[in-house]
């Protein structure tokens, strides 16, 4: 179900009721899969007004990896952790110990969220399955992406371009009740 | 790995081509500066390498391996295959419950403020909105 205000008018013209201002910022956990995806369709700046984000050493390995096969490269998502990063945005924690059965990015993020009790982003089915069923609170691309529409942080236009763009990584299974989310709300705001 | 000071013993592997692929081949180099046998070479290897990572694709879209066992398969690191796996239009995510649980937290703890103070993205405050 989508959050629709009663006070319909007063709420949508304002901007923002994501954040409340005297609210610490809760902690998340990112893992690589959330970074490199959440990157293609541009919402990874966005992360920094709900969440104070960190990243364990092994999810940074991953990211920064060189692809071995053209060894100059730096892809947007590797220059963008190293921007974060060196500014302070993106602090690396470490869990006290992994959970074995996944690789060492996902296991050291999920076992950080769980030691923890923050926030994960995750975006691999896998993984996103295990940490729901340990209760952890884990948010996926398309999630955010519906929920800054929701929010009126994005536009009815942006959103959708997002939530397109996804589609190529996402099954149709996910892709429906996402785009059915952005239609219902769009529907209800008149900019559909 | 071996001692770049020391060059590897290169093994000899011999192919049969029609006169028409051998002719379509000497046509492919006559004017180039590259030797015929060096770009075999690095045809060869190349293709090994686009049918590495096609082969660790399948397996992960078969279930046979996660993300992190098909990227070693691949030989890439795991955040370069999964930027493969979107490049080829693989999906990471395939279960409905992918979607809403996460949706539902974050409504819980952020959407029902009414709060319409802008944050700004590192902490303070500013008085201007950003347009997404």
């Amino acid at each position: 179900m989508l959050i629709l205000s009663d006070r319909g008018d007063a709420l949508l013209k304002y901007a923002s009721f994501v954040y409340n201002s005297f609210m610490e910022k809760p902690w998340a956990v990112l893992d690589t899969s959330f970074w490199v995806l959440g990157h293609r369709v541009d919402v990874l700046v966005y992360l920094f007004r709900f969440f104070t984000l960190c990243g364990p050493d092994a999810v940074r390995a991953e990211v920064l990896a060189p692809d071995p096969r053209y060894p100059l490269r730096v892809y947007g998502y590797q220059e963008f952790w190293r921007l974060v990063e060196a500014q302070g945005l993106l602090t690396i924690q470490n869990p006290t110990q992994r959970i074995p059965q996944f690789h060492a990015g996902e296991a050291a993020a999920l076992a950080l969220a769980q030691e923890a009790g923050w926030w994960l982003l995750i975006n691999e089915q896998r993984a996103l399955t295990y940490a729901r069923q340990q209760g952890i609170k884990a948010v996926t691309v398309p999630e955010l992406v519906v929920y800054l529409y929701e929010a009126q942080v994005l536009s009815y236009r942006s959103a959708l371009a997002k939530v397109e763009g996804l589609a190529a990584n996402t099954g149709p299974r996910v892709m429906q009740p996402a785009r059915a989310a952005l239609a219902q709300l769009a529907q209800h705001r008149g900019e559909r | 790995m071996s001692n770049p000071s020391t060059p590897t013993k290169r093994i000899t592997k011999s192919i049969r081509l029609t006169s028409e692929e051998a002719a379509d081949l000497a046509q492919l180099v006559a004017g180039t500066a590259y030797a015929e046998a060096a770009l075999l070479r690095q045809w060869v290897l190349t293709g090994m390498q686009q049918f590495r990572v096609a082969e660790a694709i399948r397996a992960y879209q078969e279930g046979a391996v996660d993300a992190s066992q098909a990227a070693a398969q691949a030989r890439l690191p795991v955040a370069v295959f999964i930027d493969e796996l979107a490049a080829r239009r693989v999906a990471l995510l395939e279960q409905p419950e992918a979607f809403g649980p996460g949706l539902g937290a974050l409504r819980a703890v952020f959407g029902a403020a009414s709060t319409v103070e802008e944050p700004d993205p590192v902490g303070a405050h500013r008085p201007s909105r950003t347009q997404g």
